[in-house]
């Protein structure tokens, strides 16, 4: 199937499909964002550890880079 | 009518009584509830801690015993509390709202995509509460029977440490103004080091009075010592 370079133009120039573009840039730069926050938290747990608290503050911020990868994948498969 | 005489004899028994409660408590080792201190505790949320368990940082020496730990008041989290429960809310407001504006209802977004973007703005938004939060949570001063600590976490990739020996503090002082610092007892812990003339802040921090009754007391031991 050869694709026409007038409709990727015509794909181009759609606003949802712009919309769509930069909404998974974003989520990528989000993801990225998260696995900074996670590298931050355990850089801190390191300076100063909390026996009860470190672990579980590692654990959200390991879950939300999990999230933030699973939201991109999917919308990367839905849209 | 109030009893002028009273027989000895039945609080005398029920003094007995509650001595041999207090022995029991003893033998078997636990505290009465009112000898545990509300400043000794150590939760994750705490943010004035004297005497601190299951809290150490990375440069402490195995001698090196914190004496004191704190934090912001928890009350001024409540600034980004509300900020993000408003922000919880706005897009159930916005899906409430749409029938009522015609020109939203023209615009034609699918389905799949308008719950991408709803569950994309619930991900920043618990990324924007959880930051908060380990920006609070990470702020902290330490004061040990050698030196005093203060821990600043800011931006999440800005951290800064700064120590000085408690021979090294020139003066302590704090400021509580206000009505809602003064009403939650809460206010700015001052501590002026010599040689650089470096002043470490400890702000907002619970009990300020006794924070610096506590680090004047250290600095006129080590004085005394010396």
């Amino acid at each position: 199937m050869q694709v026409d370079f007038l409709t990727i133009v015509q794909l181009f120039q759609s606003p949802l499909f712009l919309l769509k573009i930069a909404l998974l840039v974003i989520m990528a730069l989000f993801t990225i964002f998260t696995i900074v926050v996670f590298t931050q938290v355990n850089v801190m747990n390191k300076i100063i550890n909390h026996t009860q608290a470190s672990g579980i503050l590692k654990i959200i911020a390991f879950f939300n880079i999990i999230f933030a990868v699973v939201l991109f994948v999917t919308a990367l498969v839905i849209l | 009518m109030p009893d002028i005489f009273i027989s000895t004899h039945n609080n005398k028994a029920e003094d007995n009584k509650s001595k041999l409660q207090i022995k029991k408590i003893d033998f078997h080792g636990a505290k009465p509830s009112h000898v545990v201190s509300d400043d000794n505790h150590s939760h994750a949320l705490a943010s004035f801690c004297e005497n601190p368990q299951g809290f150490s940082f990375q440069t402490q020496k195995r001698d090196e015993v914190i004496l004191l730990f704190l934090r912001r008041h928890f009350i001024t989290n409540l600034p980004w509390i509300l900020i993000a429960i408003i922000l919880s809310l706005i897009p159930i407001a916005f899906i409430a709202l749409i029938p009522r504006f015609t020109l939203l209802t023209a615009i034609q977004i699918p389905r799949q995509l308008a719950t991408i973007i709803i569950l994309f703005y619930y991900l920043i938004l618990f990324s924007y509460v959880f930051i908060n939060f380990i920006t609070w949570f990470y702020n902290v001063f330490l004061v040990t029977n050698e030196r005093i600590v203060d821990i600043d976490y800011s931006h999440i990739v800005v951290h800064n440490i700064a120590e000085t020996k408690v021979g090294q503090i020139e003066d302590v002082n704090y400021t509580q103004a206000g009505f809602i610092r003064t009403l939650l007892n809460f206010g700015d812990v001052f501590v002026q080091t010599a040689g650089t003339e470096m002043i470490f802040e400890a702000l907002a921090v619970p009990k300020p009075r006794e924070v610096t009754k506590i680090i004047a007391n250290l600095i006129a031991k080590e004085a005394h010592a010396s």
